[in-house]
């Protein structure tokens, strides 16, 4: 029998890219790819991929800034995001007092 | 431990730790380092060259018009960084972080209450500690900085802290902290600016320490020359007269550079001018001051040019070797004598 106190984690956040990804935005605000992917140390492919995850989940929106050279694309959490991060840990906190 | 707790703590351990990283986001640039220390430099040692009481007799207008000046160029100064730091993100592809842009506008508020102070002073005097004010300031700044950054600009704005008050505490002359503070802009901050981005020369405590040494050695070089070349007025080669000789010449020697040799006990009339919100521009007569010690005047061209010394000790300018202090401003009315002023000041060698 499941034990029911045990919340359900959720499925987008709890993977270990994903949660490095949204708690560095959470405390940054904003970040570019070249800074996440030289902070996480992974592949284009690989972390395209997972923002591509947030982004469907919504937690994640991208915006772009045209300057004098190439347009910069900048990543930040949206409030979905934010609230279901908050969660999340507090979920993880729960989860180490059992 | 079940393997569930394990993953949540290392879960938890990452967020912590990507966290603390994004909270030390912020990132000083070298040209940052270069723009305002040069800029600042600039400022300390051409401000008061532009504007003082020859080019600008009327103190408020003075005052208004250096702090325009100050104002404009700290202005650029301050734009020009930004958008250069714009630029090389960009092309680094690199964002400023929300904590980054909430500290920019923390310099400005340090950069606008030294210009505050600046002001102030000019009013209601203190003078003599902006320069020692504006290096803890500006070291401040810095600090603050650090606190969210992971270059050594917590250490750098503690060394600022430590000079600037420490010239406030010694006392040291108005001159030497003009030039300590051109010293530590001029040059502190551009030397800071290659260091600063190399971890590796700053990991360790010793090397720190010594890199530091240099580092203070470097700002304060400037400000000992100075300070010894106008402590190092040479008289020598001129000859010497007393007042009685002096009056004898005829109007070309008189001209000549050379030196009056004042006895002890010579009496000096002393003019002095009051004038304010008080009184009408008055001019006391028949004042006389008596010498103290022997005193030595250079004269040129028929005119003290402003070094002096008590024989045996060294040269000294009249800007800045000398100190006024009041030490009695009383007004009083006694029935006798009516209203009377009493007026005790006291002439020190700085």
């Amino acid at each position: 029998m499941p034990d029911t106190n045990i919340p359900a984690l959720d499925v987008v956040l709890h993977q270990p890219l994903r949660t490095r990804i949204v708690a560095y935005l959470s405390s940054r605000g904003e970040a570019t790819f070249t800074e996440l992917k030289q902070l996480l140390v992974v592949t284009d492919g690989n972390l395209e991929a997972h923002i591509k995850k947030l982004r469907a989940a919504e937690y994640v929106v991208t915006h772009k800034v045209k300057g004098e050279g190439r347009p910069q694309t900048f990543y930040r959490l949206t409030e979905l995001g934010k609230n279901a991060f908050k969660q999340y840990v507090n979920q993880l906190q729960s989860l180490l007092n059992l | 431990m079940t393997s569930i707790s394990v993953s949540t703590s290392n879960q938890l351990d990452a967020i912590y730790s990507m966290m603390e990283d994004g909270q030390h986001s912020v990132k000083m640039e070298r040209h940052s380092l270069l723009i305002w220390g040069i800029t600042a430099a600039i400022l300390i040692l051409i401000t008061d060259l532009l504007f003082n009481l020859n080019t600008i007799p009327v103190r408020w207008q003075l005052i208004l018009s250096q702090t325009t000046f100050i104002s404009i160029v700290l202005f650029i100064a301050g734009f020009w960084d930004l958008k250069l730091t714009r630029k090389v993100r960009q092309q680094r592809d690199e964002s400023l972080s929300f904590i980054q842009l909430q500290l920019t506008k923390v310099w400005w508020f340090f950069i606008a209450l030294i210009v505050l102070l600046n002001v102030g002073m000019n009013f209601f005097g203190g003078g003599y500690m902006f320069y020692g004010l504006t290096i803890a300031l500006m070291g401040m700044a810095f600090y603050i900085h650090g606190l969210f950054s992971t270059q050594m600009l917590k250490w750098i704005g503690l060394m600022l802290i430590i000079i600037g008050l420490g010239s406030v505490a010694l006392n040291l002359h108005f001159l030497v902290t003009k030039w300590l503070a051109a010293g530590v802009f001029g040059l502190g901050l551009p030397v800071l600016a290659f260091i600063l981005d190399k971890p590796k020369t700053h990991s360790i405590l010793l090397k720190r320490l010594a890199l530091s040494v240099v580092w203070v050695v470097i700002v304060v070089f400037p400000a000992v020359i100075v300070y010894q070349q106008k402590l190092n007025f040479n008289a020598e080669g001129l000859t010497t007269r007393s007042i009685a000789e002096y009056k004898a010449l005829t109007k070309e020697q008189a001209a000549q550079k050379q030196v009056i040799h004042l006895d002890a006990g010579t009496e000096i009339p002393l003019a002095v001018n009051v004038s304010g919100d008080i009184f009408e521009i008055s001019q006391m007569g028949n004042t006389t001051v008596k010498l103290k010690n022997d005193f030595d005047v250079v004269v040129d061209n028929g005119k003290a040019n402003g070094y002096f010394r008590v024989p045996g000790s060294h040269w000294r300018n009249r800007r800045s070797g000398l100190l006024l202090r009041v030490f009695k401003m009383e007004p009083a009315i006694e029935q006798k004598k009516g209203a009377t002023v009493n007026l005790r000041i006291k002439m020190l060698l700085d």
